[in-house]
């Protein structure tokens, strides 16, 4: 249970960027992974509590179809990833959530699986949506191979040699997932009989946990068939480029809905990471160790972004403009009125960047500043969670919650939704494999069937019918005339408190870019180099430079941000 | 058939969103039908039997003012409320403090509902309220406070005058019993046991009813076109990378 979660944490000199700033899209849309990330906490967590991490079963032929299992030891309690890979025709591989077969797919369990177990799972885990589960399982997940790649890598150590460095940097990653599920979709475990475990306590903790160890089977996987390929010349992959190696993860609409139906959760993430840029922001003296550091990391970003290449052509600009932001905050680095012990010179860097700086370079050098200081990170990585019970209160009054629109939702009530342009958009479900899509309002069937996501139309449809009621009228009988107004007073009155729960932009309206939800979720997921495929998906790299399996008791086991290629300047040294 | 927690919110709430009920009404719904079905009270059925007579078998809910405070009637007298907006409107009404010291009664088509609504009420305020439905052919009278609903049946004596089997009475203070008597149905214990079980090892629902709600909530669903198909997560010239 999350306690306090929004208690003011520890009050700073320098205050936190306004909801206004941070929660816009375009904002969202810049965001860069931190030390407060979900992959970062969990290997945190495995490395602190010596968890031991590994292989508990491997059964594949020569072609490295069959099963293997990882079973992750930890203080309290084992989770076990059990991993299925098969034969697929290339015709039938797709990153689709539409698709129907993969070349390995995966559940996490809870505890050891017996061999009943593994019977059952061998059955139903490759059917994915299709198959039904227990509550033993709690993430659902599948993966298909790079073409690009996946061969080489087999080719190249069969024959005794390690896989093409660029090429390796270039794709990041074996295999990519497509869907990772939890939460009692197709009868896993519910969130809530988990959530009480330390270990899974923290947001997604229990799909971080799967993803790490999907890393290590592919890994594991490639280089088995490589040495059944080949067992007189077969090498293994050399460590520095296995740690390069992260999991792939075509990202689509599926994610964006959940940050507008988890409010809660959206502003605990955002409080975090404002509270800790405002704690660093409010440094007066700057350790001579604090200013390395950050030095170091610059460095480092510097080789990430340079490595960073997309086809998108919009993404592909601004990441020119971020090499040369980053050339900037290098100068900055260096200037006299930031040597000479300044007063809060981090707070000095910040504001230059908002005056000088495009919004990636401003929020990748948040994400630096925090980086620098990740001890101010500590206490608050336990604040993300949420409770996401709302609590309608009908005795609240018209008057007294149109003064909280008023005050919680200018930002909605400022925008004119006559304009077609505001309407531009919905959000549904298509009836193929369940998926959210974004359709054109005016020129596509299925308006009638809107998700509930337009929050801003909706606050200003609430409001209208407030402004047509008496204003001492209890809300119990304004809902009792107005149903279907249930839903967004419930929300409204259960985000009070919660400054940073809302996007503040119109979701339906001609300028959003549901990109910019993704990015901002897979960014707190821990991912990094964002490669956009339209305006509806990107693709991803998660775990890339995170350390493997059998480096988690290392010093530097947290030391992987912004991962660059092994042997280049700036390199995650384990 | 065993469905997680989860899984019934979703289908139930689909399911009155595909029905054409609101949102949040839809909500609310599949919290009763969870809370129901963790107690092995077949809230899946109950949501299939309100949602197959909404809206044209039921009547509308109307509030009228009176010296003792808010009263809820139907429109149509001789037709029972939908326990769809009956159940939260009782719940309002409870936390507004608006019901009468000689509590409030309504005809409603599914009364389960509306125990399930009141119960979650006075859980998440911390109050205490008794409900008095017909439950299997009985009087039922149940105790709710915060964390727990005890559900008792009543002997009754002949003098007592029979109730409507629809009618439900929402009251603040314990209602007099008179020569009744309460048999325990369902004890504190017992309630805290099951919602235990039902996060370990999900929910036994019946499948007939929960088919017609998925069909239902299939009604939420667009079917998807070129364009749309386009737009989806790995969509592209090449599918594969």
């Amino acid at each position: 249970m999350v306690q306090n979660e929004t208690e003011t944490l520890s009050t700073t000199a320098v205050p936190l960027r306004p909801p206004a700033t941070v929660a816009s899209l375009a904002r969202m849309g810049s965001s860069f992974p931190s030390c407060l990330s979900f992959m970062r906490s969990l290997v945190r967590r495995l490395h602190s509590e010596a968890w031991s991490v590994g292989p508990s079963r491997i059964e594949l032929d020569d072609q490295g179809y069959g099963c293997m299992v990882y079973t992750a030891h930890g203080p309290e309690r084992r989770y076990s990833l059990v991993g299925f890979s098969n034969a697929l025709n290339d015709d039938q591989r797709t990153d689709r959530v539409i698709a129907t077969a993969w070349d390995a797919s995966f559940v996490l369990f809870d505890g050891e699986p017996g061999h009943d177990d593994i019977d059952r799972l061998r059955d139903s885990v490759p059917k994915q949506e299709a198959g039904r589960f227990e509550a033993t399982e709690l993430v659902l997940a599948r993966a298909n191979r790079s073409m690009r790649l996946f061969e080489h890598v087999c080719e190249s150590l069969a024959n005794g040699r390690q896989p093409d460095i660029r090429l390796i940097s270039e794709i990041g990653y074996l295999m990519r997932t497509t869907a990772v599920y939890g939460n009692g979709k197709f009868g896993v475990a519910d969130r809530s009989r988990i959530e009480t475990r330390a270990e899974l306590a923290g947001p997604f903790q229990a799909e971080m946990l799967t993803l790490y160890m999907i890393r290590m089977f592919t890994t594991d996987l490639v280089e088995h068939i490589a040495r059944r390929r080949s067992p007189v010349s077969y090498v293994p992959l050399d460590r520095s480029l296995k740690r390069h190696l992260g999991i792939g993860n075509a990202t689509g609409l599926g994610m964006a809905p959940f940050l507008v139906t988890h409010p809660r959760l959206l502003n605990n993430w955002l409080m975090a990471k404002e509270t800790a840029l405002a704690r660093v922001r409010s440094v007066s003296d700057v350790a001579p160790d604090k200013t390395e550091r950050l030095h170091a990391l610059l460095v480092r970003a510097r080789q990430h972004v340079a490595e960073w290449r997309v086809d998108d052509k919009r993404q592909s600009e601004r990441i020119d403009q971020l090499v040369y932001d980053l050339e900037i905050v290098t100068s900055w680095l260096g200037e006299e009125e930031l040597q000479k012990g300044t007063d809060k010179p981090w707070n000095l860097v910040y504001e230059k960047s908002v005056q000088s700086l495009s919004l990636e370079g401003q929020e990748l050098l948040v994400s630096l500043l925090i980086e620098t200081y990740p001890e101010y990170c500590q206490d608050l990585v336990h604040k993300m969670a949420a409770d996401e019970t709302y609590k309608l209160d009908a005795s609240d009054t018209v008057e007294q919650m149109t003064k909280r629109l008023k005050y919680q939702y200018d930002w909605a009530l400022n925008i004119d939704f006559d304009s077609r342009s505001q309407t531009c958009y919905f959000w549904y479900v298509s009836e193929n494999k369940l998926e959210p899509r974004f359709g054109l309002r005016y020129e596509e069937a299925g308006a009638d069937r809107e998700m509930p996501l337009a929050v801003a139309r909706d606050i200003n449809l609430l409001y209208q019918d407030l402004q047509s009621c008496l204003p001492m009228q209890s809300l119990a009988e304004f809902l009792l005339t107005y149903p279907q107004h249930r839903q967004i007073v419930r929300r409204v009155q259960s985000l009070d408190g919660y400054p940073y729960g809302e996007i503040q932009d119109n979701l339906i309206g001609s300028e959003c870019l549901p990109l910019d939800i993704l990015r901002f979720k897979l960014a707190f997921f821990g991912a990094a180099k964002f490669d956009p495929k339209s305006d509806l998906w990107t693709r991803i790299t998660l775990y890339q430079g995170a350390p493997l399996y059998d480096e988690l008791d290392k010093a530097d086991a947290d030391d992987w941000w912004l991962p660059v290629s092994p042997g280049s300047t700036g390199c995650v040294s384990h | 058939m065993r469905q997680s927690l989860g899984e019934l919110y979703s289908t139930v709430r689909k399911a009155a969103v595909g029905r054409g009920v609101p949102h949040g009404i839809a909500e609310d719904l599949a919290d009763a039908v969870c809370w129901l079905d963790s107690l092995s009270l077949d809230g899946v059925s109950c949501a299939v039997d309100c949602l197959s007579q909404w809206p044209s078998n039921t009547s509308a809910i109307q509030l009228q003012h009176s010296e003792s405070g808010l009263v809820l009637e139907t429109a149509k007298p001789d037709t029972a409320a939908s326990a769809l907006f009956a159940g939260p409107a009782l719940g309002d009404l409870l936390q507004a403090g608006a019901v009468p010291d000689t509590g409030s009664s309504l005809s409603v088509d599914v009364p389960l509902l509306v125990l399930a609504a009141v119960a979650q009420t006075c859980d998440r305020l911390n109050r205490r309220a008794w409900l008095m439905i017909h439950l299997q052919g009985q009087i039922a009278i149940a105790d709710c406070s915060q964390e727990t609903c005890q559900l008792g049946t009543v002997s009754q004596q002949k003098s007592v005058t029979a109730h409507k089997a629809s009618e439900v009475t929402l009251w603040l203070s314990q209602p007099d019993q008179g020569r009744r008597t309460l048999n325990c149905l369902l004890s504190k214990e017992e309630f805290s046991r099951c919602r235990s079980r039902t996060l370990a090892e999900g929910l036994k629902v019946c499948g007939r009813s929960l088919k017609q709600l998925e069909a239902w909530a299939a009604l939420t669903l667009v079917a998807e076109s070129d364009r749309s198909r386009e737009s989806g997560a790995g969509a592209g010239l090449l599918d594969n990378d």
